[in-house]
């Protein structure tokens, strides 16, 4: 029952507000207990790992609840929780507050179901539901002008290409039920089904366009820029940190492994798109004015880095890509978070606008220069670990990607500074709306994110030891793909027979 | 000179028992009104409506747990199936909504209620129906008292306008069917639809060389073709729609939340008797005939429902984009199918009766009260009826895990089992779209209230309770989804049977 934890957790979390009524205060202390105590469950979880229950929900179908904290799982459950307790203390929404908290953690607690669903079905269901809370947040909390078009923008991207997955999702069944002996949505038995290679290709199509819009990957980011600009910084924290990560999970979790062929078929052209991904959010990054879009394009850059170590398609690539999926959650939730921060007290955020933060809040700089050197790849902090290993993989299966890849590496280093530099240092001195001081608590919740930082840092194996397993597994699937022969002939034509 | 023996038929009461209460429940209904002074007690005469209703869905539901079904009465004219049965319950989960609903409002009177209960027999005859004959006059009692309703607010010209256009484009559509009915009772010499069926069958395998057959094959053709048309109208698909939103705007909340409902039951459930009963064995493209229809009721319903402003219209539209779901799983012509269409519509019909249950009780009889805009802060104001108006409108976006979800899931397995690719797609594409169709009240909902909006009406007790029970029933049907599986699935195991008819 622990795998069930932070996901009862975080759904208790969701709902309590709705009795709160208007009360700010109480609702955000509720919604911090939850998100706190989903953490907890979280780390017992890594200890306790691997674990997993099944319940029977519709038989009928092959449909049950099949949740697993394994390897690949568990840091990103407990990378959940952090976040969401980040983004909670960060927060001081008062008009509406019974909203905004329920939503925040209705996101987190979706997104943990799509990290924990061994069944296509039941992690469709979590896919799915994960748009509301992001629409809803987006649309009605927005900061900007253009919030709604926004939303509808984050909401038409999302939705469409995840119609089309559950298409993908319900044939892949039928396709496999004639070798399971009845229809079957379990990630464990679809795995033992070897499907011919036109039925993998569209399938994996549709698979990987609705993952990857999630992440986002070139060229399907168009929705990024507005989602992350009109939110709110703890909502663009959320989108983020949390769910991000959630296509990139779906990938290596389900389109790789089910469809290997396919994958191996596709992992060239994937690999360009990760490539110019890279290098088109490194360039944003570095001339971009504003400073919440720097950090949004370093994310597509970054995420483009984890994309291609995943299109590496070996077991190091696929071990790095689940580390630095852990760290780029990390560094970019504290990020938004503290720039966040930053545009509130200086009620801008453009950077030439900004300057001097350093001088007036000393300690909060200190935060600010840490994560910065943490995503700019710096070695003993989490970034470079990540990096270095993605890189490694990558570099396995070719060497062109990775020397274009280490480009990116250096672009970091340029766009991050620039953005410290620009917001922290510098002659001008900004007029302060508000004083940039950090409560307590916003300060408790910050430290275990450089305790993270650092230590991940210096001992990146206690990480990727429990992720080598899955991702040797998941390796070996994609190596065999083209030794074995496929079984399985569904065809679309067997109609017209 | 020998006169043909006029047989009496043999008539099951036991069967008709849902059917005599509502009639019975009628014709008290409108012999106490006369002892009562207008305006007064009106309310007693909706409970007591309301008691015939869940006396006939009791009984009902004795049919559907006994060992009686499924059986022919009537000299084969009506068929009693598990399919007949359940759909009754979603017509008399419909018409008990409605009379709740009207209740407090203007619109509330015997005639109303007695009008109601009449187009319910009408539905429930008609998804029973065997015979060409009472198939036609079962879509006459369904369709004459609802064009009356529709004009029961005639302070409203709205209301008159769509009494109107309905009763007009009704009035053809029974043209139609009728013509259609005459033509398959002139190729198969016989009303019942096993006559029908066998002799369909037979006009497919002879010889298209053969004496006669073009000739025929044609007119089997034109019927069935005339016959979906005049269903398709009843059903809202595609371009068979036009009166739907006009309709769905000036007639009164309380008779909307009725036929769209009814009348897609009774629609969808002749037509799925007709696919398995007649068309399925004859040589007639009726699948090709249906794939256009579906396609285009769901991407006609799904664009156009994305400008729509008034929350009537909108739901209108949606129910267009529903009706060509129901279309789409009727293709594939299986009865695993028809079960996935029947647990689709008693899907529909929860979040479709609950939405319209919101907007009864958000607009409090006001036209201005079914603008999207009025739902702006409902959060705020009324956090609980936000939330179930959010649980119907995710449910008919199909977001999992609610009750639509599930309908729709159904509809793609069946459609995907049968290898109709361009229906699986084109039934994703309208549900992409819908979310988007969707997702605007429901941010609206949950935007800031807007100052200059007048509060909102109170909301009476048995509606909240109804609303409640609704939103209640899409939460526990979608997280629970094999309790009303089981039921269905004994649809698809007894099922419309062409084999049960013979007798």
């Amino acid at each position: 029952m622990l795998v069930l934890l932070p996901l009862i957790l975080l759904t208790l979390g969701a709902l309590a507000p709705l009795f709160l009524g208007r009360q700010a205060r109480a609702i955000r202390l509720v919604s911090l207990v939850f998100s706190a105590l989903a953490l907890v469950a979280a780390v017992v979880g890594i200890a306790q790992a691997p674990q997993q229950v099944n319940l029977p929900w519709l038989p009928a179908l092959g449909l049950s609840l099949s949740l697993q904290l394994d390897g690949l799982s568990m840091f990103l459950v407990a990378l959940t929780a952090l976040a969401t307790l980040a983004v909670v203390a960060f927060s001081d929404e008062t008009e509406r507050p019974a909203g905004y908290y329920s939503l925040i953690l209705l996101m987190a607690a979706t997104a943990v179901g799509t990290f924990l669903s061994t069944n296509l079905l039941v992690f469709y269901v979590f896919w799915e539901l994960m748009i509301i809370p992001g629409y809803l947040l987006i649309g009605t909390y927005g900061q900007g002008p253009d919030s709604r078009r926004a939303a509808l923008k984050f909401l038409v991207y999302s939705l469409v290409p995840s119609a089309f997955l559950l298409v993908a999702i319900v044939t892949l069944a039928v396709a496999a039920a004639p070798a399971i002996g009845h229809l079957s949505f379990n990630l464990d038995q679809l795995l033992a089904v070897h499907l011919p290679a036109a039925t993998q290709n569209w399938i994996f199509l549709l698979f990987a366009a609705s993952f990857m819009v999630k992440v986002p990957i070139w060229p399907l980011h168009a929705w990024m820029p507005d989602a992350y600009g009109e939110s709110r910084p703890q909502v663009a924290a959320m989108l983020s940190g949390v769910l991000s990560k959630t296509g990139l999970y779906a990938l290596i979790r389900f389109a790789f492994p089910l469809l290997p062929e396919a994958a191996r078929l596709f992992a060239p052209a994937l690999a360009v798109i990760a490539l110019i991904s890279i290098l088109y959010g490194a360039w944003i990054a570095l001339t971009h004015r504003d400073g919440r879009m720097v950090i949004a394009y370093s994310s597509l850059s970054h995420l483009g880095l984890v994309f291609l170590g995943v299109v590496a398609l070996n077991a190091l690539g696929l071990d790095g890509a689940v580390l630095q999926m852990l760290n780029h959650g990390i560094y970019a939730v504290a990020l938004f978070l503290l720039f966040g921060m930053v545009e509130e007290a200086a009620g801008t955020r453009l950077l030439a606008k900004l300057g001097g933060v350093a001088g007036r809040a000393a300690l909060f700089a200190g935060f600010l220069w840490i994560t910065v050197l943490a995503a700019l790849g710096l070695p003993g902090l989490n970034g470079f670990a990540g990096e270095f290993l993605l890189l490694l993989g990558i570099f396995r299966t070719s060497q062109v990607w990775a020397w274009i890849a280490i480009a990116a590496v250096i672009f970091s280093a340029a766009y991050f500074i620039r953005l410290f530099q620009l917001t922290a240092q510098g002659a001008t001195e900004v007029e302060l709306i508000r004083p940039l001081r950090l409560s307590p608590i916003r300060f408790a919740v910050l430290v275990p994110f450089v305790v993270l930082m650092v230590y991940i840092g210096f001992a990146p194996a206690q990480v990727t030891s429990r992720v080598q397993p899955v991702a040797q597994s998941i390796a070996r699937l994609e190596a065999r793909a083209a030794l074995t022969q496929p079984v399985g002939n569904y065809s679309w034509e067997a109609s017209r027979q | 000179m020998n006169l043909p023996l006029i047989v009496p038929p043999q008539v099951a009461f036991s069967l008709i028992s849902p059917d005599l209460a509502l009639l019975v429940t009628s014709v008290v209904i409108l012999a106490v009104a006369l002892f009562l002074a207008p305006e007064q007690g009106i309310r007693w005469l909706a409970w007591l409506a309301a008691a015939g209703i869940l006396v006939a869905a009791g009984s009902d539901v004795i049919l559907l747990l006994g060992s009686q079904l499924p059986a022919t009465t009537f000299s084969g004219s009506l068929v009693m199936d598990p399919l007949a049965e359940v759909l009754d319950l979603v017509i008399l989960a419909a018409a008990l909504l409605a009379v709740l609903l009207a209740a407090n409002r203007p619109e509330a009177s015997p005639d109303y209620l007695a009008l109601t209960l009449w187009s319910a027999i009408g539905m429930m005859v008609l998804v029973s129906a065997h015979d060409l004959i009472v198939l036609f006059l079962a879509v006459e009692v369904l369709s004459l008292p609802l064009y009356i309703l529709c004009a029961f607010r005639p302070d409203r010209p709205t209301s008159l306008e769509a009494a109107v256009k309905y009763f007009l484009l009704g009035a053809f559509s029974s043209g139609f069917l009728l013509y259609g009915l005459a033509l398959l009772f002139g190729v198969s010499g016989g009303t019942n639809l096993t006559q029908v069926a066998a002799a369909l069958a037979t006009v497919g395998s002879a010889s298209l060389f053969g004496h006669g057959a073009i000739g025929t094959a044609l007119i089997a053709e034109v019927g069935i073709g005339l016959v979906v048309v005049g269903l398709g109208f009843k059903l809202a698909a595609v371009p068979f729609h036009q009166w739907v939103p006009d309709v769905y705007e000036g007639a009164p909340t309380s008779v909307v939340t009725f036929m769209s409902v009814g009348t897609k039951v009774a629609a969808f459930g002749v037509l799925a008797r007709l696919v398995d009963t007649v068309f399925v064995g004859s040589a007639v493209d009726w699948q090709g005939l249906l794939s256009a229809l579906a396609v285009a009721t769901i991407l006609a319903g799904a664009v156009l429902a994305i400008p729509q402003q008034n929350f009537k219209r909108l739901l209108g539209y949606s129910g267009i984009l529903n009706a060509g779901y129901l279309v789409a799983v009727l293709v594939v012509g299986s009865q695993a199918a028809t079960a996935a269409g029947v647990y689709f519509l008693v899907t529909y019909a929860l979040m479709n009766l609950g939405a319209f249950a919101v907007i009864s009780a958000v607009s409090g009889g006001e036209m201005e009260g079914v603008m999207i805009r009025r739902y702006r802060g409902l959060f705020y104001q009324q956090p609980w009826t936000a939330v179930a108006m959010a649980v119907f409108l995710l449910s008919l976006a199909s977001i999992p895990p609610l009750a639509g979800f599930f309908g729709k899931l159904f509809i793609l397995q069946a459609l995907i089992s049968g290898h109709q690719l361009v229906l699986a797609l084109t039934v994703v594409a309208g549900t992409a779209i819908t979310l988007i169709v969707y997702g605007r009240p429901l941010l609206a909902m949950f935007s800031p209230p807007d100052p200059d909006s007048p509060p909102l009406p109170k909301m009476p007790m048995a509606v909240a309770t109804a609303i409640g029970c609704l939103a209640v029933a899409v939460v526990a049907v979608g997280l629970v989804p094999g309790a009303i599986v089981g039921l269905v699935h004994g649809v698809s195991q007894i099922g419309p049977l062409s084999g049960i008819s013979g007798r």
